[in-house]
């Protein structure tokens, strides 16, 4: 089980029955006299700057810095990218947006939810037989807090247009074109799950986050399957829509031909499809398209059959990707389709073999072309205001491609280092040709910042927090006998137990009037317990290494004063370099080991103590302040359009605007 | 059949080519106006005028007794049943007229079918070809292959389907352009028309079939095939839809809608009683 899937198990939506903002034209239409172009690089790390820049690889970069200016830039606390870019959205920190993590938890059962997004299904439906009708519209809420800074500039009248940001979906209300990213599903209502078709048994693997694999038979050349989508609110069992498939192959050619739905369209072994049409039907007059691309890895000895995570189709979207309401289609009108997910990087399918380096490089190659197309777009007719465009490939490759940057990773591999150890800096050479590709359009009025929400870190040790706070007493099981069994604190005894871990960073106290089992009192109890926490936290000493696997265990009330600050992890933990949580703790599981090594192929991370790996600040114009922070860029933007800062914003300008 | 079929993709090609510039719906109008006064004509010559007057008249004389005596139940009853009668003569009479007509219509729309019903592939994209075997045909060894030409590349080997009696080719189109399309099989050399291009309105021909009064019928673009294994040639091009006002609609309806509409304005000027 991994993150994603345990997101899946808590976002299920109700799809199709989410309303769509209103279709409304008229956005900021101001001449103003600086123009600002904003490029967010996901994860992009100002010691790798530096030190391909050294290298001779970054040639623009380096000169765009000479001519500017180049920092670090303070990223969140925690440094998880749905936290940082709410920063930098709001202007705010975690307790004034109320994200403080990619999952929250409900006091109520202490179960994990997706802290961005809410979806409510119709409140109001009627019963035919097997058949559910709803009389109500169900709701999709984007649950960060305050005003996006586009939405104060369309207060002004200065446009904007804002490209995949994260923390945004569905996007916040606004009559400027805005497109979601991270944080937008797939069209089963999760973080992606991809299908996995083969003939080989030894493949076959029911327990897989982000994806499923099927055992399929080659019967007279010829191979059916299904490919399952979303669950079908509109029947009482609420079964899983799908949709029929039929693969033809060449009986000695390698060969062959998929039919599903209207499409119809051959492959070649290890030739990928490109973007491809899909309905399915779940009343009669009623279905939900989308798009997914194939790709057809083997076809002897064994069948095998890659799909990709089914995107919203943009030129129908089922669920409101945009604003205005057309913006996608128009969109798909002049670039063709193009992925719709957040993340489009099928990291789950690298991490379990389905898809090896290469392939999963074709793919993401793919997305980033279509947002360098998209950007060109945009770039072409922006002549005002405002332009953000966000790229997450260079968070996903350092994710995956870490383990080759340095020999003791324990996923390291010196073949496929030999083969993929540049990648990382491949990836950061992409970036540094995308400068040299938006230069003609850069005129003196043309302010360029490049922003990045942290840096990054290795990630070889997996702290086991929940399995800590049970070996020292804070968190008892039922029957200790099945510590590592059951996840989501199945065999948790709340009535003894202190306080838990859940999301990527997050301790929570069991606090009595809060948790609905609660047992330590506010007040004096509840202070001293989160302060023995932190301090035992941050003494513990890995003995494999002698370092210390927390850095620094913030205590959010020291830390945030805002008003969502009730929503606070009590305790949020800032990881030490090489250091993370473990893949199982945020499940809610006690593996027996409370450190473990980290083997897979997600090997770089970033959830460490926000002093260690902040993101980078780049721009065409001098930096004037010492130590910026996202929250800074985000009052840089109101004093670059002569605006004044809103008060609830803590954030001071950053760039010399002469 | 040939005959019938060369004649009118010769009227149709002269009759659009002033047409081809612009947008489909020009030709589209100018071909349903045609119609609807065709139908028209038609009409008034193999229909009897005076007969359908009388049956409309009587129609009408039998529903105005009905509305006045609608409390008398034996005058109401009488009134309906004479209103059945007179129906069922009224249509009688337009029975004849609408038979003759059907002969020549279903050639015509599967000949305009030729033109609004398909859109070239442009340069870049891709599709796929396919070559039907009549039953029987054994596929493994039907040697048959495709070659490229400067207008498209074949990206595939050939794909055998034994299930659908088929063989498919990816191509990917070049040029734009009108090309020949060679498949050579037994040292015989058999082609099939394709059209490349971008944005163009012209005619094309998906299907290329084995002769045969039906097959021919419904695919008059090109000569049939005079080789009696291959069912027909099959060129997957994209479908085109008439953009009205946002609304992507089938040709067929528009035609439908245009040529009523000419019949009913023309009908009072020509004189024609329908
Ligand atoms: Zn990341």
């Amino acid at each position: 089980m991994k993150r994603r899937q345990f997101l899946e198990l808590t976002f299920l939506t109700s799809l199709t029955l989410a309303s769509n903002p209103p279709f409304i034209y008229g956005r900021g239409k101001r001449e103003t006299p600086l123009k600002v172009l904003i490029l967010g690089l996901d994860g992009l790390d100002p010691n790798l700057v530096s030190r391909f820049i050294k290298k001779g690889s970054l040639p623009h970069f380096q000169r765009l810095i000479s001519q500017g200016g180049f920092s670090v830039l303070g990223t969140s606390i925690p440094p998880q990218s749905p936290v940082a870019w709410a920063n930098f959205i709001t202007g705010m920190d975690p307790s004034g947006h109320g994200i403080f993590d990619f999952m929250h938890r409900d006091p109520s059962n202490y179960l994990p939810v997706f802290s961005g997004t809410l979806s409510e299904e119709p409140k109001k439906k009627i019963s035919l037989g097997e058949w559910v009708l709803p009389l109500s519209r169900g709701q999709i809420k984007l649950l960060r807090q305050g005003k996006a800074f586009w939405q104060i500039l369309e207060e002004h009248d200065i446009p904007s247009v804002i490209s995949r940001m994260p923390s945004n979906y569905p996007p916040a209300q606004t009559k400027q074109r805005s497109l979601s990213g991270m944080g937008t599903p797939d069209i089963m209502g999760s973080y992606g799950i991809f299908n996995y078709y083969t003939t080989e048994s030894g493949e076959i693997n029911p327990d897989i986050g982000g994806g499923r694999i099927h055992q399929v038979y080659v019967i007279g050349h010829q191979v059916e399957a299904s490919l399952p989508g979303p669950v079908n609110p509109f029947r009482r069992d609420r079964p899983e829509a799908t949709l029929d498939f039929k693969v033809y192959l060449d009986p000695v050619y390698p060969v062959a031909k998929i039919v599903i739905g209207h499409e119809e369209f051959i492959l070649k072994e290890k030739e990928w499809s490109g973007w491809r049409r899909v309905e399915f039907p779940l009343i009669p007059g009623k279905s939900v398209r989308g798009i997914c691309q194939f790709y057809l890895k083997e076809i002897r000895p064994h069948f095998k059959l890659y799909i990709s995570p089914v995107h919203i189709d943009p030129a129908n979207p089922v669920l409101p990707i945009c604003t205005p309401a057309d913006y996608s289609r128009e969109l798909v009108a002049h670039l063709g389709l193009f992925h719709t997910k957040g993340l489009p990087a099928d990291t789950s399918a690298l991490d379990n073999n389905v898809l090896n380096e290469a392939e999963f490089l074709h793919q993401d190659n793919g997305f980033l072309e279509e947002n360098l197309a998209m950007l060109d777009f945009e770039l072409q007719r922006f002549h005002s205001g405002l332009l953000f465009f966000y790229l997450s490939s260079t968070d996903q490759r350092q994710h995956m491609f870490w383990r080759f940057l340095d020999e003791n990773h324990p996923a390291y591999d010196s073949q496929l280092a030999r083969q993929f150890g540049q990648e990382i800096e491949n990836i950061y050479i992409q970036m540094d040709q995308l400068i040299a590709r938006i230069e003609k359009y850069l005129d003196k009025k043309t302010v360029l910042i490049i922003m990045s929400d942290h840096g990054f870190n290795p990630f070889i040790r997996g702290f086991n927090l929940n399995t800590w706070l049970f070996e020292t007493g804070y968190h008892k099981l039922r029957n200790p006998w099945v510590q590592d069994k059951g996840s989501l604190f199945e065999y948790t005894d709340w009535s003894r137990t202190k306080a838990y871990g859940l999301g990527l960073n997050g301790l929570y106290i069991n606090l009595k009037g809060r948790e609905s089992q609660g047992i330590v009192n506010p007040g004096s109890e509840y202070e001293h317990l989160v302060r023995e926490l932190a301090n035992r936290l941050e003494a513990i000493v890995d003995p494999l290494t002698g370092k210390k696997p927390i850095y620094k265990a913030y205590i959010t009330r020291e830390i945030y004063k805002g008003p969502y600050l009730n929503q606070a992890p009590d305790i949020i933990l800032g990881f030490n370099w090489g250091y993370r949580i473990s893949w199982s703790s945020p499940l809610g599981k006690f593996p027996s080991e409370v450190l473990e090594f980290n083997r897979q192929k997600w090997s770089g991370d970033h959830m460490g103590a926000a002093e260690l790996i902040p993101g980078i600040l780049i721009a065409n114009r001098k930096i004037v302040h010492p130590a910026p922070s996202l929250t800074d860029v985000t009052a840089t933007i109101f004093d670059l359009f002569g605006l004044q800062i809103p008060l609830e914003m803590k954030g001071r300008p950053v760039l010399k605007i002469s | 059949m040939s005959i019938v079929n060369l004649w009118l993709k010769t009227f149709l090609d002269i009759l659009f080519f002033p047409c081809r510039s612009f947008s489909p719906w020009i030709a589209l109008i100018f071909i349903s106006f045609l119609t609807g006064l065709f139908l028209l004509a038609v009409y008034k010559v193999f229909s009897n005028q005076q007969k359908i007057k009388i049956a409309k008249n009587r129609i009408k004389a039998h529903l105005l007794e009905l509305r006045l005596f609608s409390d008398d139940l034996v005058i109401s009853l009488q009134a309906q049943g004479q209103l059945f009668f007179w129906n069922l003569k009224y249509f009688l009479q337009v029975l004849r007229p609408l038979v003759i007509m059907v002969i020549p219509l279903s050639f015509l729309l599967s000949h305009l079918n030729l033109w609004f019903a398909w859109e070239p592939m442009p340069p870049g994209e891709r599709m796929i070809v396919k070559i039907k075997l009549k039953e029987g045909v054994n596929l493994q060894n039907f040697n048959i292959s495709l070659e490229s030409t400067e207008g498209y590349e074949v990206e595939t080997p050939p794909l055998r389907i034994e299930a659908e009696k088929e063989i498919n080719w990816r191509i990917k189109a070049l040029k734009s352009g009108k090309f020949e399309m060679p498949f050579w099989f037994d040292n015989q050399k058999i082609t099939k028309e394709i059209i490349i291009g971008s944005n163009s309105w012209q005619r094309l021909s998906p299907v290329r079939p084995a002769s045969g009064l039906i097959r021919e019928l419904l695919n008059p673009g090109e000569r049939p095939l005079s080789d009696s294994l291959i069912e027909e040639i099959v060129i997957s091009y994209p479908s085109r839809r008439l953009n009205f006002f946002g609304l992507k609609i089938h040709w067929l309806i528009a035609y439908f809608f245009l040529s009523i509409i000419t019949g009913l304005i023309l009908k009072r000027p020509l004189k024609v009683e329908i």
